[in-house]
């Protein structure tokens, strides 16, 4: 596989996209901070084994890489085939702010950290949950028919 | 200048302006702001915890001041999960960059990259996972999480150091300098009705919004009832207040039952105990004054109880220079808390005994506890057996 743009040009393009004065600093610094995280979090200072850090870490990015953001991909792929503009960025938008709150609201609903203290996680968060994605569903809804409006409008003027 | 995130035979594989540079320098800076307000209220609670000083001496007031910064750290920590996953969408067709390595300065650049994007997901998944009470990871929650927000802090640095001068020119809105490349052909997400760029970033600050609102009413009590995904309710719990650990979960149910239960005041040269009775015979003096826990939930509480420095005064070893309080709780990392000369002197310094109008129920730390303004909530020590005066 070649580049379409010459090395030399992608070279050059690179080291436009860089400042001057503050890259190798900020390089410096940012680096320096980082491995002053990873020596004090050193797995040699705990009892826990490096397999455990390196799966609750890098593990967590190649998971998102791997698996999160192919599946988004295919997905967006999906909705781009099955709903024809313009009402499709209307359901993006609903798809994008349901995912959200549905991603974050997972162990909450799982109830994994559930215990003996009923003042901890006392709500029932599968039924917040699916009042959150109501309204979200009621807000995409009123979006495409405002966008169903406006297209007829815009037919009927022209 | 191409504007796109990704050059080379794989740019015309991700044509939506979403994943330009542009867009991904809006979401770049946003992330930037969340997670350096995370980082530094994050130190602060880290700094409390420490119980140390070494920097500065923490202040019993404003009272309120850890409500504020851990409520901010927590709610902020939530609105960055939209933003991390549609930055992380944006810039994804960096991963099948071609070539992949340039010049030292991008390689560089992309080996930063792997502890800022593994330290983002860490910090934003362990922190959900924490206020979830749901932590799978199999060590110390408070370390990890600690320093891998210097990880991620240092990454974000650099990343900014890499990238400044790209995100200063994309988020400049002169077409001459945001406009489309010559024979680049203009990005077919909107024209394709897809999402245009601004529709996209207005949904994340949507999804952004909608999480906040369902979740900041476990501090923010006006929004309780619409935080249906909150954590905690300020009001649910015993008395009306929420509790971090119950007296059965820290193992001293029948303990606290015991009649011979005495408080042991000890300073240079004397040593004292006091019976539940004598605590009560003491002058008491009321308070309000909020719990607020690390996991970002905050409730205020109507506490009755001996200021600390009436107790010092009374032993006869006024104005300590520090009060070491111990729980008859053991093996927690919070067995003993530490109370500075600043906070000891405060009027509003209690040892509690009582709540919201009733004695403390066992699980606000029967039958005597710690409230002093501004302090993290696993540093208001519950189940007293022991105060030192030093």
């Amino acid at each position: 596989m070649t580049s379409a743009e010459p090395r030399s040009h992608t070279d050059r393009a690179h080291t436009a996209q860089t400042h001057p004065f503050l890259y190798w600093p900020a390089m410096s610094i940012g680096a320096a901070v980082v491995v002053y995280g990873l020596a004090r979090w050193a797995p040699w200072e705990s009892s826990v084994d490096l397999d455990t850090y390196i799966r609750w870490t890098i593990g967590l990015a190649v998971l998102h890489d791997v698996a999160v953001g192919p599946v988004v991909g295919v997905a967006g792929l999906a909705l781009a085939a099955l709903i024809r503009p313009p009402y499709r960025a209307v359901v993006q938008a609903g798809v994008l702010v349901a995912a959200s709150t549905a991603l974050f609201a997972i162990p909450f609903v799982q109830g994994w950290g559930r215990n003996s203290n009923d003042s901890a996680l006392p709500r029932d968060y599968g039924q917040g949950l699916a009042i959150v994605l109501g309204l979200v569903a009621v807000a995409t809804i009123v979006g495409l028919v405002v966008v169903a409006v406006r297209e007829r409008r815009t037919g009927s003027g022209a | 200048m191409p504007d796109r995130v990704l050059t080379g035979p794989g740019r015309r594989a991700w044509p939506s302006p979403l994943h330009d540079e542009r867009t991904a320098a809006i979401l770049g800076i946003a992330l930037g702001v969340t997670f350096s307000v995370c980082f530094l209220t994050g130190l602060y609670s880290h700094y409390q915890q420490e119980q140390n000083d070494s920097l500065f001496v923490i202040p019993a007031r404003p009272a309120g001041l850890y409500r504020l910064t851990q409520g901010i750290h927590v709610a902020t920590g939530i609105a960055s999960i939209p933003l991390l996953a549609a930055k992380l969408w944006t810039v994804l067709p960096r991963f099948y960059e071609w070539p992949p390595v340039r010049s030292v300065a991008h390689a560089l650049e992309r080996v930063m990259l792997v502890p800022l994007v593994a330290g983002s997901l860490f910090m934003l998944f362990s922190g959900v996972g924490n206020i979830a009470l749901w932590r799978p990871w199999g060590f110390d929650f408070r370390s990890g999480h600690h320093w891998v927000a210097w990880i991620t802090i240092g990454a974000l640095i650099a990343h900014v150091g890499a990238r400044w001068a790209v995100t200063r020119r994309s988020v400049r809105r002169h077409p001459a300098v945001t406009g489309r490349p010559s024979g680049v052909a203009e990005p077919t997400g909107a024209r394709a009705g897809g999402l245009t760029r601004r529709g996209f970033l207005t949904s994340v600050a949507a999804a952004s919004g909608v999480l906040t609102v369902a979740t900041v009413g476990q501090t923010f009590r006006p929004l309780d009832r619409v935080s249906v995904l909150a954590p905690r309710r300020p009001g649910t719990g015993p008395q009306g207040l929420p509790v971090n650990r119950t007296a059965a979960q820290a193992g001293l149910a029948e303990v606290l039952d015991d009649p011979g239960y005495r408080l042991a005041v000890s300073w240079p040269g004397g040593r004292r105990e006091l019976t539940y009775q004598d605590l009560r015979a003491m002058p008491l003096h009321d308070a309000v004054l909020p719990i607020a826990c690390v996991e970002g939930w905050s409730a205020d509480g109507h506490w009755r109880g001996i200021r600390l420095r009436d107790l010092a005064g009374a032993v006869g070893w006024p104005d300590p220079d520090e009060v070491v309080v111990r729980s008859l709780q053991e093996g927690s990392l919070f067995t003993t808390s530490r109370v500075n000369r600043a906070q000891a002197a405060d009027r509003d310094a209690l040892l509690a005994l009582d709540l919201n109008g009733e004695p403390l129920h066992p699980d606000h730390g029967y039958p005597v506890r710690l409230v002093v303004g501004n302090r993290a909530g696993v540093l208001q020590t519950k189940w007293i057996g022991e105060i030192e005066l030093r």
